[in-house]
């Protein structure tokens, strides 16, 4: 294994673990999250106060991930 | 009060949890093979955590408040659902209880038939699978030892740090994951096996519904919004996250096939 190549395993190994840390088993979830906190911010910056975004968007991706595991299974 | 109280519950409990998990393996691996090895294998790794906690520790204690919300709300809740996802599937049956007792079983008999000359190149390729001699030790035990703690521990680290700021509390944060550490090698030790009682399941349900809790109420804190009546919203949504929680495992409990009609195979997972 030249340099470079051993360089990239590295560099691959380390991208995977932090994505496995972070994103896990499913990425639905993290989109969930990244969604929800986008509207919140989009929606403040037009004055509305949008609490509820947050918690219904990642209630939808939670939903979401639940019945790809049940479809998986029938 | 409220916060230091679920930060001190969160921080225990998320550490309880990892601290079952890491500890079967050590245990299986040093009882097994070489305690001096798993020793140095669990002692690199917690000083690699230390590393890490002391590194970004302080970093993320100096963010502005509103992007440190945004990020850290953001992150414990990814956590947090993660593990509301993993008790709801196995509270309602679609995912094996992790059984510590069968862990331990099976790793204690892949440690045993790993020896000094065992097989193929593939194996020998790896020195934590060929049981090779490294700085006068065993690789298999160190590196198991190493891996375990090294990753249940980067979790609770995590939790540790980024809940611990963002409520101006590390300390405590700390000082919950060291008596739970405390607390459960100690009854480890006392066991000399497997803590198949503790209830993770249980555990990993109350800590995912506040890091769920807390991460919607900092994260849309950090992107801008303002919650109703301000902290003490905290004492309806983590209630409401908690009801919602366990009528998905009524529901699909309901909905959940027989093991005849079931592809689901009875894993043991983590």
């Amino acid at each position: 294994m030249s340099g470079i190549e051993r360089v990239g395993a590295i560099l691959r190994g380390f991208g995977k673990f932090w994505w496995d840390f972070i994103v896990g088993e499913d990425i639905t979830l993290a989109l969930g999250v990244c969604l929800g906190l986008g509207a919140v911010a989009i929606f403040h910056a037009h004055r509305h106060s949008t609490w509820w975004a947050l918690p219904i968007l990642w209630l939808i991706a939670l939903f979401i991930s639940l019945a790809r595991v049940l479809r998986k299974t029938r | 009060m409220t916060t230091s109280v679920v930060l001190f519950i969160s921080a225990f409990f998320a550490c309880c949890v990892e601290a079952v998990e890491a500890t079967t393996v050590v245990l299986a691996v040093g009882l097994t093979r070489s305690w001096r090895s798993t020793w140095r294998g669990v002692l690199a790794a917690v000083l690699v955590l230390i590393a890490v906690v002391a590194a970004f520790g302080p970093t993320i204690a100096h963010m502005p408040l509103s992007p440190l919300r945004l990020v850290v709300g953001g992150l414990l809740l990814v956590f947090g659902l993660g593990w509301l996802r993993k008790a709801i599937l196995r509270a309602s049956g679609y995912k094996a209880i992790h059984d510590e007792t069968a862990a331990y079983a099976e790793l204690t008999a892949k440690a045993r038939s790993f020896n000094d000359v065992s097989g193929t190149r593939a194996i020998a390729d790896d020195p934590a699978q060929s049981g090779a001699r490294w700085m006068g030790g065993d690789a298999y035990s160190f590196t198991l030892a190493f891996k375990s703690v090294f990753l249940e521990g980067m979790e609770v680290a995590f939790i540790v740090v980024t809940f611990g700021a963002n409520a101006h509390k590390v300390g405590l944060a700390a000082i919950a994951a060291a008596a739970a550490i405390a607390l459960i090698v100690s009854v480890a030790f006392v066991v000399r096996g497997p803590l198949s009682k503790v209830p993770e399941n249980a555990i990993k349900f109350t800590v995912g519904v506040l890091l769920a809790s807390f991460g919607t109420f900092w994260g849309a804190e950090g992107a801008g919004a303002t919650w109703p009546h301000s902290d003490t919203s905290l004492l309806v949504l983590i209630p409401a996250i908690a009801v919602v929680t366990l009528a998905t495992v009524a529901i699909l409990r309901n909905h959940r096939p027989t093991d005849k009609e079931s592809s689901l195979s009875p894993i043991v997972t983590s």
